[in-house]
């Protein structure tokens, strides 16, 4: 049988919902907290800063075309240091792929099914993105280019429809305390729609079609996602303005509340919900796919396959445990998630990067295999 | 759904690979898969039988918590 490959598109879009998946509900409130009426700023300082980090991660999978992220990691690092640093970025993986259900099931029994136990939700959500991993990475790849087309057509419906209500002087005064707010809410920022892209160097090399055309599509969906996090910050400011905005735990579920055509178009923000659950089942199933296959890496295994029903369980087990509250993984995302994020997803690319450059560059690794 | 009908789903999950998978490992003699394996099933029906058993269950999130305390003055500067 032929060897199918993801295509460049396929790429552009998987990229896009590792990068928006966890962040484009949540984020604004944390940010609209830091940055007050400047946030909007703060997701354009956050693309513009972002833009190094992804273009190393290319560059690196485009030095190493037959290598995966795990392997570029060990081969540039050398042994011992190597596994350390692999074994960091695969934990943050499996931590991660546990986090996300955590999030639908408390979205869940939050805004709309308060009876239904959280856990129930997050079985049948596993469930979904366990079977996808099963049918391999390009049946889910394929499909995530239908479901990013549906997500993101619902985002801008409930964008437009939205815009009427704006209120410019939500806005004002502009950068009233200095540029300084600005980049602190980029920071956390990032930690959501820049860290998580590393994800997408477990399939960027050695599975895609063309390399050069793959890594102009990561770059192209991470702009796309910057862009949709810009508007769903900015209109949240817009419309609610920040106080609110701040306060809320779903800024932009409580937006598109806000939507009112006429009296037939009420009570629509679920569009914004549906939008926001395709996304997280593309994150989910990165997610758990680099995992599973990160840890047959680390421990060189030669089937990943085998390990994908005994992570689901594990998945699923941890999806109520990891966050006792709502308090609790408030806390936990801003002191813990922002600079363990941070360290993995952009800071150790970037020392990669120059380790590269220090270690001999072309010349050494041209033709160098796992050591 | 009460936290008894989970836990025997979670036991019969568990059970229901390893009767299936764990043979035909054994028998592609695939015996670091089969560690892995065996490691990531034990670890998941630990925690569910903590879990619906209504037991205090070790939470790695407050192990990255301990890990990253010193960082928290950090964080709190941004955050002002």
């Amino acid at each position: 049988m032929e060897k199918t490959k993801v295509t460049d598109r396929q790429m552009c879009f998987l990229t896009f919902g590792v990068s928006l998946g966890g962040s484009v509900l949540v984020v604004a409130a944390l940010m609209a907290s830091i940055a007050k009426q400047d946030a909007w700023l703060g997701a354009v300082a956050t693309v513009v800063l972002g833009f190094p980090v992804i273009w190393a991660l290319v560059f690196l999978g485009r030095r190493f075309p037959d290598k995966n992220y795990i392997e570029c990691l060990q081969t540039v690092w050398g042994r011992p240091i190597g596994y350390v640093v692999s074994g960091l970025s695969v934990y943050l993986w499996i931590m991660l792929s546990y986090h996300i259900p955590w999030y639908v099931g408390n979205f869940m029994t939050s805004q709309s099914m308060p009876e239904t136990p959280a856990y129930v939700i997050n079985l049948v959500f596993i469930a979904a993105v366990t079977v996808a991993i099963r049918y391999g990475l390009h049946a889910f790849s394929r499909a995530s280019e239908i479901y990013t087309v549906i997500s993101a057509s619902l985002f801008l419906i409930a964008a437009l429809l939205i815009m009427p209500n704006s209120k410019i002087e939500n806005l004002q005064p502009v950068l009233e305390n200095g540029l300084s707010p600005v980049f602190e809410s980029a920071f956390f920022l990032s930690t959501f729609i820049v860290c998580p892209i590393y994800t997408v160097m477990m399939v960027y090399p050695t599975e895609v079609d063309d390399p050069k055309a793959a890594g102009k599509g990561i770059l192209i969906g991470f702009l796309f996602s910057g862009i949709i996090s810009f508007f769903s910050i900015i209109l949240s400011i817009l419309v609610l303005g920040w106080p609110i905005t701040a306060n809320t735990r779903y800024p932009a579920f409580r937006l598109a509340k806000e939507i009112e055509l006429g009296t037939i178009f009420t009570r629509i923000e679920f569009i914004i919900f549906f939008s926001w659950i395709l996304t997280q089942f593309i994150i989910n199933t990165m997610l758990f796919y680099s995992a599973v296959k990160g840890i047959a890496q680390l421990f060189r295994l030669k089937d990943h396959n085998k390990l994908i029903l005994p992570f689901a369980l594990v998945d699923f087990v941890m999806s109520g445990i990891v966050f006792p509250d709502v308090f609790y993984q408030e806390n936990w995302i801003t002191f813990v998630w922002a600079p363990f994020a941070f360290i993995i997803g952009a800071v150790i690319p970037l020392l990669t990067f120059i380790l590269y450059f220090v270690r001999g560059g072309k010349k050494k690794f041209s033709n160098s295999h796992l050591s | 759904m009460a936290d008894w009908v989970l836990l025997i789903m979670t036991f019969a999950y568990g059970t229901v690979l390893c009767c299936f998978e764990i043979p035909s490992m054994i028998k592609q003699k695939q015996y670091r898969e089969l560690a892995v394996y065996i490691v990531l099933l034990a670890a998941g029906t630990f925690f569910g039988f903590m879990k619906f058993s209504g037991k205090t269950v070790p939470n790695p999130s407050d192990l990255m918590q301990w890990i990253f305390l010193p960082l928290k003055g950090v964080i709190q500067i941004l955050l002002e």
